[in-house]
């Protein structure tokens, strides 16, 4: 990916609310065609710098650029090439579908042919079609977004912000919305940034970027990132592990315990001892039935320990 | 000018679909041109009067027909006793009394000075003032008959454009004038809010729009608005209420659409200052009962504690309802209310400019 384009690239982005410091330094460069996913906890930052590489707000220090023009000369330029799908559906509620896709396309100055090709195939993927005189305040949740999206895309933008967009939506409508990402990106090549809450959909993207306290702790490809996990995940499965979870605690090598329901999940140094131990713990305090197994580790454990360590130092 | 005319489209559609709203837009100006115009009128019929005759002389008797003869008055039967005067005041029977004490024929006839006493129910001040104004005449007038060069009476009043003091002359332009206001200053303030409110502010912000576009765009429709409904209103008060129109069209136009630059540009300012339609509403309703108070429209300007008169300068409404008057009922031309449209372009220009320069700032 290195002889492609850096489509967004931030430097020492800051940004301050009165105490809070939102942004504190970021660095962020996507490449031409990426799926960038930002994740996070509440708080940690995603909206603001989003809102920030849109020119929504300003960026109290450090600079950015869209597609090689600098976000604060040629701020324009960049909103005519980028689309934006906000975490709110922020369309007019009063309008129906095919009006609001109109509006938009009206002010980029999408017409003719051009507009006609466009809304076929916006409403082809989005499944919108049928409801094209629906009022928008109608739609449910995932029509909603599909309808945000399709807003966003009718000027065909060759870079796509979406802050959280899935949010609130059902899990089939989830899934159908990443595919349409997916083919975005894959087959248009536009580049994609998107903020998200949800692990599932990190493992989606090229590459994720985890946010924290108005900094970017860590940025690589999922794959990579859960490589670098540097500890073992077991699970113990049975019934009625739950008041166990103490005893297990305190082997030494355990890092932290976990439970899931009908498992507990165990993350623990990289020895044969610690299962071991674990194993003979759970006997000695008169647990039966269980099967403990080693299982691979999820984006989710690297975040928590990056969280954690990141607590720690 | 390509992306202002299809925000005034998008704003057009939103506007047709909301029915209530068009109604609200078209019909409460006429219900209260209707109500206000006959509810609001300072003229006074039917004032109950209570007469005490203590003289029973023919002069005295002369009088009283006289003040009866105007037709303002309806007497209310008393017993001969000035307690009776006092409870017909009290009871809320008789809102004046009119008593002629005994020797009134004999002074007059003596040539010495003859006294009537006019008692008023000071407690609805205005009734008891314009119908002690119209007793007063009354005697006046019967003085006159008796000396015609020495008595005050044969001051006459006349009163000019409005010959029979008609209320309705001054309050119909005023509420002309104030419909406008509301309409367009709310509409503008709250469209704008609206936008904020459900983000697509925002969006519009991520488009390369610029803010003047998103402005003239937004506050374009409503001005056309609230000319319609000004020419509609203006159409009624001339057909029902026989308003008559004697300045030309043009200076009316000039004029509504000077005072229009004021009316937007606090629609703009309050949306600025405001997060919510809530307190849109708040904070324009605070703007307009300042202007319906102190504009002149209830309470004559001049009355005012002089330092509040000089708050009266700050409200555009103030200049907009004496230029419609004087448009209307006197003929006025640019040229006799440049102190109205100098005052209007400087007051409306800077709040438009600085509300402009505040959404800009925002956005």
């Amino acid at each position: 990916m290195a002889q492609k384009p850096v489509d967004i690239l931030a430097v020492g982005l800051q940004k301050q609310y009165g105490d809070i410091r939102a942004l504190q330094g970021i660095d962020l460069s996507v490449t031409h065609g990426e799926r960038f996913g930002l994740i996070g906890p509440d708080g940690a930052g995603k909206t603001t710098l989003i809102r920030v590489l849109c020119g929504l707000i300003r960026q109290d220090k450090g600079t950015f650029q869209v597609a090689g023009l600098d976000g604060m000369r040629s701020i324009r330029t960049i909103k005519s090439i980028l689309g934006y799908m906000p975490q709110k559906f922020s369309l007019y509620p009063d309008l129906t579908v095919g009006e609001n896709l109109r509006f938009f396309a009206d002010l980029f100055h999408v017409i003719g042919a051009q507009r006609q090709s466009r809304e076929e195939r916006l409403l082809h993927f989005s499944r919108l079609g049928p409801f094209w005189k629906r009022r928008a305040g109608a739609l449910s949740g995932g029509m909603k977004q599909k309808l945000a999206l399709s807003c966003a895309l009718i000027h065909t933008p060759a870079i796509l912000i979406l802050d959280e967009p899935t949010t609130g939506v059902d899990p089939v409508s989830r899934r159908e919305f990443w595919e349409i990402l997916r083919e975005l990106s894959d087959r248009d090549g536009t580049t994609i940034l998107v903020s998200t809450p949800y692990m599932d959909e990190a493992t989606r993207c090229h590459r994720v970027g985890f946010m924290n306290e108005g900094r970017l702790l860590a940025t690589d490809t999922p794959d990579n990132l859960i490589h670098g996990y540097p500890y073992r995940v077991i699970q113990v499965h049975g019934e009625n592990l739950f008041p166990f979870r103490k005893a297990l605690e305190t082997i030494p090598g355990v890092r932290s315990v976990c439970a899931l329901g009908e498992y507990l999940r165990v993350s623990t140094e990289k020895t044969d001892a610690v299962v071991h131990a674990i194993g003979d713990r759970l006997t000695h305090a008169g647990a039966t039935g269980f099967r403990i197994r080693t299982v691979a580790p999820l984006l989710e454990d690297m975040f928590v320990n990056l969280l954690e360590s990141g607590r720690v130092s | 000018m390509r992306v202002i005319m299809h925000l005034i489209r998008k704003e057009f559609l939103q506007i047709m679909k909301d029915k209530p709203m068009l109604g609200i837009i078209f019909i409460m100006p006429l219900v209260q041109l209707f109500v206000l115009g006959y509810a609001i009128t300072t003229d006074i019929k039917d004032v109950a009067i209570s007469i005490l005759d203590q003289d029973q002389t023919p002069e005295s008797r002369a009088v009283i027909a006289s003040v009866m003869q105007s037709g303002r008055f309806v007497a209310v039967p008393v017993e001969s006793r000035i307690q009776d005067i006092r409870r017909s005041l009290f009871n809320g029977h008789a809102q004046l009394a009119l008593v002629i004490p005994p020797g009134f024929a004999r002074d007059l006839i003596a040539g010495l000075p003859a006294d009537i006493q006019l008692i008023i129910d000071g407690v609805d001040s205005n009734t008891a003032l314009v119908g002690s104004g119209y007793a007063r005449s009354s005697i006046l007038q019967y003085a006159a008959t008796l000396s015609p060069v020495l008595l005050p009476g044969n001051v006459r009043v006349r009163a000019l454009y409005n010959p029979e003091l008609e209320s309705t002359f001054g309050i119909i332009p005023g509420i002309i004038a104030l419909l406008l206001t509301i309409v367009t200053m709310m509409l503008t303030a709250l469209g704008l809010v609206r936008e904020r409110e459900i983000g697509t502010l925002e969006q519009l912000n991520v488009t390369p729009i610029r803010p003047i576009q998103l402005v003239i765009g937004k506050i374009l429709p409503f001005a056309i608005l609230g000319g319609l409904m000004f020419a509609l209103s203006l159409a009624v008060a001339m057909a029902w209420f026989r308003i008559p129109m004697r300045g030309s069209v043009f200076t009316l136009t000039v004029m509504a659409a000077i005072y229009l630059l004021t009316t937007l540009g606090l629609g703009i300012f309050i949306s600025t200052a405001t997060s919510t339609q809530q307190q849109a509403i708040f904070l324009a309703w605070f703007i307009l009962v300042m202007s319906i108070l102190m504009s002149g429209f209830m309470f004559p300007i001049s009355n005012m504690p002089e330092a509040l008169q000089m708050i009266t300068y700050l409200i555009p409404l103030r200049y907009f309802i004496t230029a419609l008057r004087d448009i209307l009922l006197k003929g006025a031309t640019l040229a006799d209310l440049s102190f109205q449209w100098e005052a209007l372009l400087i007051l409306g220009g800077s709040i438009f400019i600085f509300s402009i320069l505040n959404f800009r700032k925002q956005v």
